[in-house]
């Protein structure tokens, strides 16, 4: 038996060589990319996790005394770090439902036909292709306390100056509206794209049923752009969680007006500023991940308990 | 309840699609809205529908003037031809939806459900959703939902039109039923003639926008106004063989036989279309004559091409047997299904 099968695995060999050869073809091709890939992220992520539980590492000569969970320890010790943390929850918090909520009532209003619609919607898309920092320059233009158009234009409605960059319980107020309309065009693209792909019949047979206006937009609307909505926020969650850009021309380089600021991103890159402490950075990093990694969980299983239920 | 259109016109820019339709439907009336794709049978249901407003013309529901009413207020059900089944909903909570809007309140809510589910036929699928459901199954459930507020109108667009031909015949069937069962006044918009034959008490014909004619079924086709009312309904499709009548004989344009008329046709001497149904054909040896062009047999049928004069008409003749292809045969027009329209205008003479 086994001779008379010895024929047929010779051919199988040489099928596999040539399929072996096939399959090696794209990954050539892919190269490029995939050693990108590997140098600048797949290396870094997992050094990164190694370093947060190296005791006493020093990034120069590569040293480490072992491993264990000290700098965690020091991490979660450390007051700034705390703050860092409650900020960048109340950042998260404030952003991202607010942002959602302005970007579906845009969307549905980029979506009704109307004249200039085209107009609105290249307008509201522009953010997306300017430089963040120019932006953020020319908020903490809008922002000045003397000079700035907000503050003018809080004066006509006679409200007093407010100091957004420079009083203490100003600051997230400020770096919180910044971070709503920077998210906004990608959240309004994403809403808008799936408004444009939830087909018209249903509104009609909504109107016949008897509905119309805010409740078409609950019963109808709403729940067939979940899913849309529900990668939004997955997206802009991780997003705001990471807030760091937004600091920088706002307060010039400085985690708000009075170091009041921080974030985890901001402590992780102080860390490494001055003398770098790379065991904390590197465990302030795998906190903020492991808090985004939960909180992405928990959201995707609302929303299959969400479809599941059929509430809608 | 009873429906009154008066000169309703619909334009959209400069295409008129509904063009001065005036027309009164009977209550309790099954009504088919006959007619080839873009005569506006659609856009008429959607007039009806309250969806879109009306160019020109009033609409009435019994004593109700409806024109300016939104489609919330008239109390129209509509099934449309996707369905439209709402995709996150279960079918009950689909059929539950129009009377959650009208604050029925639960108790009638689920008795109300139950009712129309097990008339439809859908109570075993009240907790699926509409993507686990077969189209057939998906027909009904829309059916139920748009019933289950009891209209005072019913609506169909082309409700059978995404069905396979089997479930077609089934549902059909089962429109008919439903509708004599709840007695809802039901407009149902369809371009296949055999359908609207096959179950309407009335067909309203559209052409172009235009009413063309409004009719029981039967009178319909016994009874055409125009060359297009002949033409679209029945299969075969009527026979037309252009020509001219010369003493109670019709010539056909090329010439030849005499083909005597079983009608009156007081219609001097202009070009004239002569319309035969395949069925109108008997044989009888003192008719006229004409050539074996073809036979057929289809299913239990015996079916004949015939040649004459220069056209070619098919008929119903039992021939097999006894006469053969080039044979010549003589044949007379029964009076029924034979009609005369006008070559230029397609009126009927």
């Amino acid at each position: 038996m086994r001779r008379r099968d010895a024929g047929r695995m010779d051919r199988q060999d040489d099928y596999a060589q040539a399929s072996r050869l096939s399959r090696i073809e794209p990954l050539l091709y892919l190269a490029p990319f995939l050693i990108g890939v590997a140098v600048f992220t797949l290396y870094p992520v997992i050094h990164v996790v190694f370093i947060s539980f190296m005791e006493d590492y020093n990034y120069l000569t590569r040293a480490f005394s072992g491993f264990g969970l000290s700098n965690y320890i020091s991490v979660l010790n450390n007051k700034y770090f705390i703050q860092a943390l409650s900020n960048t929850f109340i950042y998260v918090l404030l952003v991202v439902p607010i942002a959602t909520c302005v970007a579906l009532v845009v969307a549905n209003m980029l979506n009704q036909k109307l004249k200039l619609t085209g107009l609105f919607q290249t307008a509201y898309f522009l953010p997306m292709v300017t430089s963040v920092t120019a932006v953020g320059l020319a908020w903490r233009f809008m922002f000045n306390e003397r000079i700035g158009i907000i503050n003018f234009l809080l004066s006509l409605v006679g409200g007093e100056p407010v100091g957004w960059l420079t009083k203490a319980e100003w600051s997230m107020p400020a770096l919180v509206i910044y971070g709503i309309w920077n998210i906004l065009p990608f959240t309004i693209i994403l809403l808008l794209a799936g408004l444009q792909g939830v087909n018209p019949m249903f509104y009609t047979a909504a109107r016949v049923d008897g509905s119309k206006g805010l409740r078409i937009f609950f019963r109808i609307t709403a729940p067939l752009l979940a899913p849309t909505i529900m990668l939004t926020t997955i997206v802009n969650t991780i997003s705001a969680f990471k807030v760091f850009n937004e600091l920088f021309p706002l307060f010039k380089g400085q985690a708000g007006p009075f170091y009041n600021l921080y974030t985890v991103v901001y402590f992780i890159y102080e860390q490494m500023s001055g003398k770098p402490r790379l065991g904390r950075a590197a465990s302030a990093a795998m906190v903020l991940f492991a808090v985004i990694f939960a909180l992405t969980m928990v959201q995707l299983l609302i929303q299959r308990r969400w479809r599941g239920s059929g509430k809608g | 309840m009873r429906v009154e259109l008066v000169h309703i016109t619909k334009r959209f820019g400069s295409t008129v699609a509904v063009d001065d339709f005036t027309a009164t439907l009977a209550d309790g009336q099954l009504i088919a809205l006959l007619g080839p794709s873009g005569c506006g049978k659609s856009t008429l249901l959607n007039l009806l529908a309250g969806i879109i407003p009306v160019t020109g013309g009033r609409a009435r529901f019994d004593e109700d003037d409806v024109t300016s009413w939104p489609p919330e207020r008239r109390g129209v059900g509509l099934v449309f031809q996707n369905y439209a089944l709402y995709p996150h909903m279960t079918v009950a909570q689909n059929i539950s939806f129009p009377l959650e809007i009208k604050k029925v309140p639960k108790p009638e809510r689920v008795r109300r459900i139950n009712d129309i589910a097990s008339m439809a036929r859908v109570e075993e699928l009240l907790d699926r959703r509409p993507d686990e459901l077969s189209g057939g199954q998906q027909q009904r459930v829309a059916i139920a939902r748009a019933l289950v507020k009891q209209p005072r109108l019913l609506l169909l667009d082309e409700p059978l039109s995404n069905l396979d031909a089997r479930l077609r015949l089934e549902m059909r069937e089962e429109i008919r039923r439903v509708q004599r069962e709840t007695g809802v006044t039901t407009v149902f918009v369809t371009h296949d003639q055999e359908e609207a034959m096959s179950i309407s008490d009335q067909i309203v014909l559209m052409r172009a926008g235009k009413l063309q004619q409004r009719d029981p079924a039967q009178t319909l086709y016994h009874n055409p106004v125009n060359r297009f009312a002949a033409e679209f309904l029945g299969n075969p499709p009527i026979n037309q063989i252009k020509g001219r009548v010369e003493n109670g004989l019709f010539r056909t344009r090329e010439g030849g036989v005499g083909i005597p008329l079983p009608i009156n046709a007081a219609c001097g001497n202009r070009p004239a279309i002569l319309a035969v149904r395949a069925e109108s054909f008997v044989l009888d040896e003192g008719g006229f004559p004409c050539e074996v062009a073809e036979l057929f047999e289809i299913g239990k049928e015996e079916m004949a091409s015939l040649r004459v004069g220069g056209a070619v008409v098919r008929a119903y003749l039992p021939l097999e047997g006894r006469s053969g292809k080039g044979d010549t045969v003589r044949v007379r027009l029964k009076p029924r299904g034979v009609f005369l329209f006008d070559e230029k205008t397609g009126e009927r003479l």
